[in-house]
């Protein structure tokens, strides 16, 4: 076999390449999770509602919006996705399953409220990179506390990043129903952010009308770059990737694992918790509603991380292809379909991509058996 | 009171004991079951389903959507069991997808089966009394007044769990894919077989469970169990794969949550006007808290969530 796949990278060129391969796969897997999810519309809408709603889908609701607020809306959606996708692939690199993002989203979301509201009135047009640093605090903080109980309590990390997550939950809503400044009493949410507290539009309301879009895309495409250079130049990088390829084998190269894990966890949080910040304090008039529920885009975090294969630059295209779905999920509405039909689509994503490498398996073959003749 | 308190505590237990049991029959095999959200809001639809097509529906009624419910359960665990066992994909990875497929795509199968996004039902499964053991003391009054024929699954339930992991041959050979795949291959068992035995048990035992915690707690389906699928993959780590101590847990995080919902009608937790929140918190700290405390070696099966290869192509 070994010698079969020399073979067929020679003769196959690029096409056998590694990213091609692994590209190739992710496709596949899409291809599939768009497949049920149009046979699931034909089954419960009929064709002539299935047929125009999945194009609408397919083509980000452009059509239905205009191509610049349907632009601008996939950029704005991005936002969260991106950074919880970030934390989730960066701890897996590390060889950890962070759980905990929907718990640390919070966490930023939380901070950024809290500084938007608390530190306008001192700080001005500033008090938006207060938020954003107070986000990015409390998110570190907890994933650090989430990172030491796994690393050097030895502690299941998904029942650790479970519990983390609804602890999260229920003292983000104790300490916003604490505080007057946050919330009035008998309402459900929070109370909007000054315009200080909002990030900077850099005019791309001008550029994407009719949309949220802002520098949250941009910070969060710039921290994905900065997650790049810690695993590809840094010590620490080469650290955290050594831990998640073998944890056994870095230990021996003298490696301090449960610190890498630890290090690892708090630099995931940060991630996640940014994606809170950048999300709430994104848009005007922005609310934070109270309940039982974890938000979702910790949760998305997961698919956007698998598609891009835990790369820190893949993940940013694999945040917009996502979010550029779940922007024709919003145009569902009129088709009286219900805009989950995207999460039908990305979990079955997300499935395919849990046996990747058997997909990868069968493309090396398929190149192997089309290049034969010319090896 | 106290009896109000046993038969709440009850409703929150014996969901989460069922659903952790049908999580040990996949554990015990050495195949994450990290889906059993997923699960539970399966057998949950399809139950409430049955029960939203029924008028004055009887007990009948009720054992028949629940094995609707633990069928659906079987279903939709059988990607996961396929792609874990037979395509050596990512255990967590799968699960994942299922708890995040299924709320949304019964939602959508809900809204084009009854043109509603929640399935309401009639409950007209409550039990009042449960002759002649009723009249017991105490015990009558705590377990056998106001009750659900469900109550009784619990105990059969992680019983029969018991019985089949100590007492008979399959539990044997489960218990042996899940330590040591290799060397019970070795001896002759069939682990792919007996692993996928292991999960399909699992999702029909969690869809069954789905129903159970969805009866005696609403009126309608919502695409929610409430977070109760993740707290039984921590009660089964919290019990540490250990039926009986499954047992314990479940009451334990039952106990919680009941005085985080019913906290207001005891005089002395008013009194101290601790926010809500704080008692709904309580279940997850202590667990954090408690596995702080207890440093002891895990019990977790050896092989769980390894890919297990059993050579050759």
């Amino acid at each position: 076999m070994k010698k079969k796949e020399n073979r067929a990278v020679k003769a196959g060129g690029i096409w056998a390449s590694p990213f091609m391969t692994t590209f190739i796969a992710k496709i596949v897997t899409i291809i599939i999770g768009l497949m049920i999810g149009l046979i699931l519309l034909l089954f419960t809408s009929g064709t002539e509602v299935a047929i125009p709603a999945f194009k609408t889908i397919i083509t980000g609701s452009f059509g239905l919006v205009g191509f610049r607020t349907g632009m601008g809306r996939m950029l704005y959606y991005a936002v969260p996705i991106l950074m919880t996708g970030l934390s989730v692939g960066f701890a897996l690199r590390t060889g950890v399953f962070n759980i905990g993002a929907p718990g640390q989203f919070l966490m930023g979301l939380y901070a950024g409220l809290f500084a938007g509201i608390h530190f306008a009135p001192a700080l001005g047009g500033a008090t938006w990179v207060a938020a954003i640093i107070a986000g990015a605090l409390a998110g570190g903080v907890w994933g650090l506390i989430q990172g030491m109980l796994q690393a050097y309590k030895k502690m299941n990390a998904i029942i650790c990043g479970i519990m983390m997550n609804y602890v999260a939950l229920y003292l983000v809503n104790m300490l916003i129903r604490a505080d007057r400044a946050l919330y009035f009493g008998g309402r459900s949410y929070t109370n909007s952010l000054p315009g200080d507290a909002l990030l900077p539009r850099l005019g791309m309301n001008n550029i994407f009308t009719g949309s949220a879009a802002n520098s949250g895309i941009i910070i969060g495409i710039a921290v994905c770059v900065a997650a790049y250079f810690i695993l590809k130049k840094t010590t620490l990088g080469y650290e955290l990737k050594a831990t998640g390829l073998n944890r056994e084998a870095a230990r021996y190269a003298g490696i301090k694992v449960e610190r890498v894990v630890a290090v690892s966890m708090m630099i995931s949080g940060v991630f996640a918790a940014l994606g809170g910040v950048l999300y709430h304090n994104g848009a005007m008039g922005q609310k934070y509603t109270l309940g039982d529920a974890l938000r979702p885009e910790g949760f998305t975090g997961i698919p956007v991380a698998l598609l891009g294969s835990n790369h820190p630059i893949a993940i940013i295209f694999s945040a917009l292809f996502i979010s550029y779905l779940q922007v024709g999920g919003l145009g569902m509405q009129s088709f009286g379909i219900e805009s989950e039909i995207v999460t039908v689509i990305t979990s079955i994503t997300i499935f395919f991509c849990s046996f990747n490498v058997l997909f990868q398996k069968l493309y090396i073959r398929l190149i192997d058996k089309l290049f034969e003749g010319r090896a | 009171m106290l009896y109000f308190i046993v038969q709440q505590t009850l409703i929150c237990a014996i969901p989460l004991l069922i659903v952790a049991t049908a999580g040990i029959f996949s554990e015990k095999g050495g195949i994450l079951n990290f889906s059993l959200e997923g699960i539970m809001l399966a057998g949950a639809f399809v139950g409430t389903y049955y029960l939203h097509g029924t008028e004055n529906g009887t007990q009948g009624d009720y054992l028949l959507a629940l094995l609707l419910a633990g069928v659906a359960g079987t279903v939709i665990i059988l990607p996961h069991a396929i792609s874990s066992i037979s395509l050596k994909g990512d255990q967590i990875i799968s699960g994942m997808a299922i708890n995040l497929l299924v709320p949304a795509a019964t939602v959508i199968i809900a809204r084009a089966l009854i043109g509603r996004l929640q399935i309401a039902f009639t409950n007209t499964y409550m039990i009042r009394e449960v002759p002649a053991f009723s009249h017991i003391p105490i015990i009558g009054d705590m377990f056998f007044k106001n009750t659900y024929i469900s109550n009784l699954l619990g105990p059969i339930i992680i019983l029969a769990a018991v019985f089949v992991f100590n007492k008979t041959r399959f539990g044997a050979h489960l218990k042996a894919c899940g330590e040591n795949p290799q060397a019970a291959a070795s001896t002759g068992i069939n682990v792919t077989k007996i692993r996928y035995i292991g999960v399909l048990v699992s999702g029909f035992i969690g869809g069954v469970g789905g129903l159970i915690f969805i009866v005696p707690n609403a009126t309608e389906y919502a695409s929610t169990v409430a977070g109760y699928g993740y707290l039984a993959v921590a009660v089964v780590i919290f019990g540490q794969w250990n039926p009986l101590r499954i047992l314990f847990a479940a009451v334990f995080f039952g106990f919680m949550k009941t005085l985080a919902n019913i906290y207001t009608i005891i005089p002395i937790l008013v009194y101290l006007e601790i926010s809500t929140n704080l008692y709904k918190m309580i279940p997850y700290l202590a667990t954090i808290i408690l596995l702080f405390v207890i440093t002891k070696r895990s019990a977790q099966p050896r092989a769980l969530g390894v890919i297990y290869d059993a050579g050759g192509n």
